[in-house]
């Protein structure tokens, strides 16, 4: 991993400070603020619409604030275009998989491993450890357009890992998942993050969610609307009427 | 005066890529397949394009569509560069078979009534240009109506609009393909009809009106039929601008010009990426 | 045949080396003017290939306007000799730089568009530059254009009355572009073209700056095709804006890539063999008259590979799809 070395232990690594979005008439995120300590696993929840994607576009570099700022290891990111967010040290996966089709699963991660390590043989060496770890073994040589999906989402993953990212931001990963993947799922990220890399999990899979992080955002209609503990947050009165309140979605 | 030639072009272009999805590079050379078709009928039957073009659209129609069903379905949903391809393939096919069997040579249709003006107060037209103007623009208005009055025009607009809806009320979208194309197609050919009493015919002319096309399809927003003919009016002024206070040979220049600063500044077009209507 | 067999070992080792030493030495053996002339038709377009290719395989943005580099490349060449009579080989360099200028403003301008609409100001690009070549008449001689008279054989000025060195020169750059691919096939630019190529988003995703990598390949495709350009004023004596700048060899260029095989490094020249040969029988068959015959053939064939063989033809040799990287 690309270690930091500016961070406090009191800062956040990455800190979202009165962040709003606005597109036209609608606000999708509104005066959003919460940080993400290093090391952690943080949740961030909502029903759908709250605003979770628009975040993810906003960090990422993809979106501009209209008012607020992002800072990431002390440094800010608004005005960065994506790929010099990347390359800061953030990578996510995609929601709907975006595999490099006509590639093998090892191009793909491998074009993520150049990223930080442009010769090609030392590249190709992580880029097996990685496909090792995510369990993707036997598909290496395979194309990516004729993978099954559980292992387009498995590449997503590893090729987001090939970047060395300091901030991991997994985009509903979970879903479509068994429980006994997701459970292995759940171990891998674990792991990863005991070696030290920090995630920030988009999820509606609940079961997932609060089983494995150690805060939880919650967000409703583009507002914070509670903070905490996934105990906390199961018990608070504002999540349990935003999620029963409409028709949201609450899989477990 | 182009502007209503160039609106009956760019609507059919649009239509195409409003129910298909399809960017038609080979579009030029209908018009081209038009004037022709045109040339021919009067060359060797006396048949004034006026008549010519009431023949050469019905046929048009059924060429599109048969073209339609043969090629262009099997790259509808693959990537960009396969539908760029094929039709650029196309374009070039038609625009060189026809060279082949007419030669290079440039044509014209002679009508009695080649050179004759009509003045409307201060200003003077040249009656060729005059009817081309004004047929463009009635047959795009009767296209609008078409798609917004008559159940086969919804039909089209139902399949460009939201094409899985469209499938389950009942709607065949292979049928509104090749529906569309041949439209699309047909009326850029009934452009080149009227175009042939004061333009040359030549196999490469299409080249030329399929750039404009795109101008005026992207200006006024791709898939929008008002977008198309207001588009192909401005468009039209600016040449006839460029021409006047730039120079002859510049003319196309102030058109590709504001191509490119739509491009640049507002790639949805004036209008926006239409619905068709 | 497994990787081991040492039968298929001992082809592919060799086969390259006979093919060169066969190319290398035809001028010598062969005399004929016709069959020297047409293989470096097809090492001019196998070079043109080469360089659309850059950016039109590799990273998938289909220019269907690169004539214009060629004229970019033509032009300053053609107009130097004649006016100041520097030679070819240094005449060249002004149009390699403009050509790399232009293609570093170009691409900044219109690589935010995608698929249709790049497509289209490529070619927009590509006829305001031709109607700017015919409109100033004073400095370009518009639609007569720039004759350079042959005075006898000068090496440094690059005339000869034979064709041999003019086969040893276009091959000499054919080989080059040829190196450049493969380096580029081969080095971290490539992989991150071919992303660009399969899905901008996930590429993007992956660190690697868009916009700074499909500029860079523009550049260098441009630069080598105004290469070419400065070749051509040397081999053809005569340019006009039609002939330089217009679609009709803009879309020979794509051809070439297209149906040899994309992202390929030896794939514009299966291209070029097969387009040069295919003018060459045509107008056997038809007599040169007959020029819309061999585009005809052209069309289908394009139209041929972009639905059954999207890969190009260089896929349907014996070995040809390992020509193509995939991880």
């Amino acid at each position: 991993m690309v270690t930091a070395p500016n961070e406090s232990l009191d800062e956040g690594l990455l800190e979202l400070r009165k962040v709003t979005k606005a597109f036209g008439g609608l606000t999708a995120v509104d005066d959003v603020s919460f940080s993400v300590r290093k090391g952690e696993i943080l949740g961030l929840i909502g029903p759908n619409g709250a605003g979770k994607s628009t975040i993810v576009g906003l960090v990422m570099g993809v979106l501009k604030p209209n008012s607020g700022d992002i800072i990431f290891d002390g440094e800010t990111l608004v005005n960065l275009k994506p790929h010099q967010v990347v390359q800061r040290g953030i990578c996510r996966t995609f929601q709907v998989e975006k595999p490099l089709l006509n590639m093998t699963v090892t191009g793909n991660v491998l074009i993520g491993a150049l990223l930080r390590t442009p010769d090609r043989e030392e590249a190709l060496e992580q880029t097996k450890g990685i496909i090792e770890r995510v369990r993707l073994g036997h598909v290496g040589h395979v194309l990516a357009k004729n993978i099954t999906v559980q292992d387009r989402k498995r590449l997503e993953l590893a090729r987001a890992l090939a970047t060395r990212p300091n901030l991991l931001l997994l985009d509903e990963v979970m879903a479509g998942l068994t429980p006994l993947e997701i459970d292995q799922s759940l171990d891998l990220l674990r792991k990863l993050r005991d070696e030290g890399l920090t995630l920030l999990i988009i999820e509606h899979v609940m079961r997932a969610i609060m089983n494995i992080s150690d805060r939880i955002v919650v967000l409703d209609y583009g507002k914070k609307i509670a903070e905490g503990g996934p105990r906390d947050i199961a018990h608070d009165p504002a999540v349990v009427e935003a999620y029963l309140g409409k028709k949201g979605t609450r899989n477990g | 005066m182009m502007g209503g030639v160039y609106a009956l072009i760019a609507v059919g272009l649009t239509l195409i890529f409003g129910v298909m999805n399809v960017v038609n590079f080979a579009h030029g050379e209908f018009v081209m397949l038009g004037m022709v078709l045109t040339y021919l009928l009067h060359h060797y039957l006396g048949w004034d394009p006026g008549v010519s073009i009431l023949f050469v659209i019905p046929i048009m129609l059924g060429v599109g569509a048969l073209i339609q069903k043969t090629l262009i379905s099997r790259v509808i949903g693959k990537p960009d560069e396969a539908q760029i391809l094929l039709t650029l393939a196309l374009s070039v096919l038609l625009a060189n078979a026809v060279l082949l069997f007419m030669g290079p040579d440039y044509l014209t249709v002679k009508t009695p009534y080649k050179l004759s003006v009509v003045a409307l107060g201060p200003i003077v037209f040249l009656v060729p240009r005059l009817i081309a103007f004004i047929v463009g623009l009635t047959f795009s208005w009767v296209l609008w109506l078409f798609l917004n009055r008559t159940n086969l025009g919804k039909g089209l607009r139902a399949v460009a609009e939201k094409p899985e809806v469209a499938t389950l009320m009942g709607i065949n979208p292979k049928r509104m393909h090749w529906l569309a194309f041949g439209i699309g197609i047909s009326l850029a050919a009934g452009a080149g009809s009227v175009l042939t009493p004061f333009f040359y015919t030549f196999p490469s002319v299409g080249g030329m009106f399929v750039l404009i096309a795109f101008v005026v399809v992207v200006l006024g927003g791709m898939g929008n039929i008002p977008g198309a003919i207001l588009g192909a009016l401005v468009i039209g002024i600016t040449e006839s601008l460029t021409a006047q206070f730039l120079a002859l040979d510049l003319a196309m220049l102030g058109v590709f010009i504001i191509f490119v600063l739509v491009l640049v500044f507002k790639p949805s077009g004036i209008l926006g990426k239409g619905k068709l209507y | 045949m497994g990787r081991n067999d040492p039968n298929r070992a001992s082809w592919k080792r060799y086969a390259p080396l006979i093919l060169a030493a066969i190319v290398i030495l035809v001028p010598l053996a062969v005399p004929s003017r016709y069959i020297l002339r047409t293989l470096v038709n097809i090492f001019f377009f196998a070079a043109l290939g080469c360089a659309w290719n850059i950016i039109g395989g590799y990273a998938g943005q289909l220019s269907l306007g690169h004539a214009a580099f060629l004229a970019m490349g033509a032009y300053p060449t053609a107009l130097l000799l004649l006016n100041l009579n520097i030679p070819p080989w240094l005449g060249f360099i002004p149009g390699v730089v403009l050509a790399s200028i232009v293609a570093y403003l170009l691409g900044h301008l219109v690589f935010r568009l995608r698929g249709p609409y790049l497509a289209l100001s490529t070619l927009a690009f590509a006829e305001i530059l031709r109607i700017l070549l015919l409109h100033f008449r004073n400095q370009t001689s518009g639609s007569l254009g720039v004759t350079i008279p042959f005075k006898g054989t000068s090496v440094w000025k690059l005339q000869f009355a034979s064709e041999q060195p003019y086969y040893y020169i276009c091959l000499g750059l054919l080989g080059f572009c040829l190196y450049v691919t493969h380096r580029i096939h081969n080095s971290k630019m490539g992989y991150y073209l071919q992303a660009i190529k399969e899905n901008q988003d996930a590429a993007e995703n992956l660190g690697i700056n868009l916009s700074g990598n499909k500029v860079k390949a523009l550049m260098m495709s441009a630069a080598l095709t105004a290469m070419m350009g400065g070749f051509y004023v040397a081999y053809f004596y005569y340019i006009d804006p039609d002939s330089v700048a217009g679609m009709d060899l803009s879309i020979k260029i794509l051809l070439v890539a297209i149906i040899g095989g994309v992202g390929t490094v030896w794939g514009p020249v299966v291209g070029a063999c097969i387009l040069v040969s295919l003018t060459e029988i045509s107008n056997y068959l038809f007599g040169g008259g007959r020029a819309g015959a061999s585009l005809v053939i052209y069309a289908i064939i394009l139209m041929i590979v972009v639905l059954f063989s999207p890969r190009g033809l260089i896929a349907l040799l014996p070995g040809g799809l390992r020509s193509y990287r995939s991880e």
